[in-house]
């Protein structure tokens, strides 16, 4: 295990920012950490930074305990917060040369990974350039730059493709999974569910500052899919075919929505050919069909009652 | 090492900062030469000029003759323009107009009443508008009275061979201003100089505020960077960087506007040094108590033109009185200030070396509040 979180506890006066946290990451995943503002998720990332105390529990990371060995660990970690932490008034070069003197590069070792960490993040070609005359997208490529020069053993991505476009959120996802193969670990978090359905290979959902679910993303699709919902859009409308469908076995509702029929079946009801066959023979013609899978914001709407952006 | 990396890049980003460097140089160059210039009158020693006098002699004896040969004499004429009246009334109307500053009268019975050992006054009707003059008239007829008395009390004891001798009494020593007195320019080169130290302390909130509350903080406080080495790094970057911007704007007042810095220019760039230390100390203090950059920012916006005035920073108000006689010495300024003019027009002494122990002290107590208000911010 890279990290082991044990009862972990954390309390601001009153309020439970972090209840009773136990959280394990093997090394070598993307994890994914998903919860609204105000879960406790960004409390949790910094009690692994050492940024903020905690008041019960144990944190464990390479192995050390965090208490003891806080600088230690610190040198084999990289974060890319959530608002960007890079100098505007000092050029890409010159803040990758800062950040990386603070972990103890120096000489041509640090020079080389100045090339490598701009190369990677495609900005070698503007590293004389000052931050404030890039795109929004730059700068956070820039901010990942910051945070990986020093080849972290564990990488913390605090949202880091807020505000972007889509070509520089294509990059960076791109470069989390290159990072994660050259052997860092990732702890990943957004408020976007595709991208953490695309790259991330265990989640934990948070939310009041308890973990409410986790496991790979199929273990939570599989929490929520106890049924099967197809979406069937039709010539005309027949409610003698509606009556039918309900009639059907594996069938447990059926309703109209305009010329759209919503049928809701049993799990693992594979009632599809059977429920087309129906429709067919009352001389309905079929438009479009359309099987909803669920998804990791349908189980967080499941688990929460709210969505992921509320 | 990590603090002499935090050191230079806090440097280069201030160099880097033009909107700064502006602030921080040019307003302070420019407000010297129009203060400087606009108020030179205000620190000029100005002559005192001859003072008018009215005079009327009624007497007709040899007592008063003996006072008129004495208004007639070099060193009298250069003190007194005495303006013959025939009247009082005359005399008091000039008064009046403020054509004189004083009369001087004699009655009728002044020899007489001297011959029969009785009263004989000269009186002096003086003016309220020009007391000044009104002194110096006043003292030229209490000289002549003085010496008529002595000569009278010898005369009465007995010695007959008392004589009048003119003697060569006065002896001239011309006392010069220059270097004794800061002219306009002089003044204002130190109090702007010491008002845009502080000012400097908007440097340490910003760089202080910046790597603690802001985004970049939790960059630097993850990675393995010990929290006093950013500390002192920072704080030593914004000390050197005010204490070379206070270099360049000495050096520039003193070569271009000839501003007396005195003849012991180490001692003058230590005191800069020390009240440098202090701004920043304020401003990191003021950061880390109000949890906020735009919070301490805007006290110390109040706080520094404060100081400046009642150091008097804009104008001189030194024995002013009252409630910011008191308060003064609660300005950076004001200390500041005062251990340069000190040292520069009155020679350095124990006072220069006591302010500068009390900047220090004051330096240590917001370096120490700032380390106990930044354990506390971490929760």
């Amino acid at each position: 295990m890279i990290l082991k979180i044990n009862n972990l506890v954390k309390r601001y006066n009153e309020v439970l920012a972090v209840d009773n946290v136990n959280l394990f990451i093997k090394e070598g995943e993307v994890y994914g950490l998903l919860g609204p503002n105000g879960a406790g998720k960004t409390t949790l990332i910094n009690t692994i930074l050492g940024l903020t105390r905690y008041d019960d529990g144990s944190i464990e990371i390479f192995g050390k305990d965090l208490k003891k060995h806080e600088y230690e660990i610190k040198k084999e970690i990289g974060i890319v917060p959530q608002d960007l932490a890079i100098y505007e008034d000092l050029t890409a070069y010159e803040n990758i040369a800062y950040f990386g003197r603070l972990y103890g590069l120096r000489g041509n070792l640090l020079k080389e990974r100045i090339e490598e960490a701009l190369s990677f993040t495609g900005l070698w070609d503007r590293r004389k350039d000052l931050p404030k005359k890039f795109s929004g997208g730059m700068k956070r490529r820039l901010n990942i730059a910051c945070a990986i020069m020093h080849h972290p053993k564990l990488i913390i991505m605090d949202e880091p493709t807020v505000g972007i476009d889509p070509q520089s959120r294509k990059m960076i996802l791109e470069s989390v999974l290159k990072l994660n193969q050259m052997g860092s670990t990732i702890i990943y978090t957004s408020h976007y569910m595709e991208e953490v359905e695309a790259i991330c290979s265990n989640i934990t959902i948070v939310d009041h500052g308890k973990i409410i679910a986790r496991g790979t993303k199929e273990e939570l699709k599989a929490m929520i899919s106890f049924e099967e919902r197809l979406n069937i859009e039709v010539s005309s409308v027949n409610y003698n075919l509606v009556e039918g469908l309900k009639k059907m076995e594996d069938v447990k509702e059926c309703s109209l929505d305009g010329k759209k029929l919503l049928i809701i079946s049993k799990k693992n009801a594979n009632n599809l050919s059977k429920i087309i066959d129906e429709i067919v023979k009352m001389g309905v013609e079929i438009h479009g069909v359309n099987i909803e899978k669920p998804t990791l914001e349908g189980v967080f709407l499941t688990l929460t009652g709210r969505s992921l952006r509320d | 090492m990590n603090i002499i990396y935090i050191l230079y890049y806090t440097m280069v980003r201030f160099i880097r900062d033009k909107r700064g460097l502006i602030q921080m140089l040019l307003f302070p160059i420019v407000l010297i030469l129009i203060l400087g210039t606009a108020l030179s009158t205000m620190f000029n020693p100005s002559t005192i000029g001859k003072t008018n006098v009215a005079y009327l002699n009624l007497d007709a004896g040899t007592a008063s003759e003996s006072f008129d040969g004495f208004l007639k004499l070099e060193e009298i004429e250069d003190l007194l323009i005495v303006k013959y009246v025939n009247t009082y009334d005359e005399g008091l109307e000039m008064i009046k107009t403020r054509e004189v500053a004083a009369m001087i009268f004699i009655d009728e019975a002044y020899t007489e009443g001297l011959q029969k050992n009785e009263k004989g006054d000269i009186k002096v009707i003086r003016s309220n508008y020009s007391s000044f003059g009104a002194i110096i008239v006043n003292s030229v007829v209490e000289g002549f009275v003085n010496a008529a008395n002595a000569i009278e009390a010898t005369a009465s004891l007995g010695s007959f061979n008392s004589q009048f001798i003119r003697e060569k009494s006065i002896n001239r020593r011309p006392i010069s201003s220059s270097g004794r007195v800061p002219t306009a320019m002089d003044y204002y080169s130190v109090t702007m100089l010491a008002m845009t130290i502080m000012y400097g302390a908007s440097y340490g909130i910003h760089e202080i505020g910046k790597d603690y509350f802001d985004s970049i903080g939790g960059r630097i406080k993850a990675s393995p960077t010990k929290a006093y080495e950013m500390y002192v790094g920072k704080t030593l970057g914004v000390v050197i960087t005010l204490f070379t911007q206070s270099l360049m704007l000495i050096l520039f007042t003193r070569y271009v506007f000839n501003v007396n810095w005195g003849n012991n220019l180490w001692l003058v760039l230590f005191i800069c040094f020390s009240l440098t230390m202090l701004s920043t100390g304020i401003g990191v203090m003021l950061c880390m108590v109000c949890s906020s950059r735009r919070k301490a920012s805007s006290i110390m916006n109040i706080l520094v033109p404060f100081f400046t005035f009642i150091a008097g920073g804009y104008i001189p108000i030194d024995n002013i009185g009252g409630m910011l006689d008191k308060i003064k010495f609660l300005s950076p300024n004001y200390l500041a200030q005062r251990a340069i003019f000190n040292q520069v027009f009155e020679g350095g002494s124990g006072e220069t070396q006591l302010f500068i122990m009390i900047i220090w002290g004051m330096g240590l107590f917001t370096f120490m509040a700032s380390a106990i208000a930044g354990r506390r911010q971490i929760q």
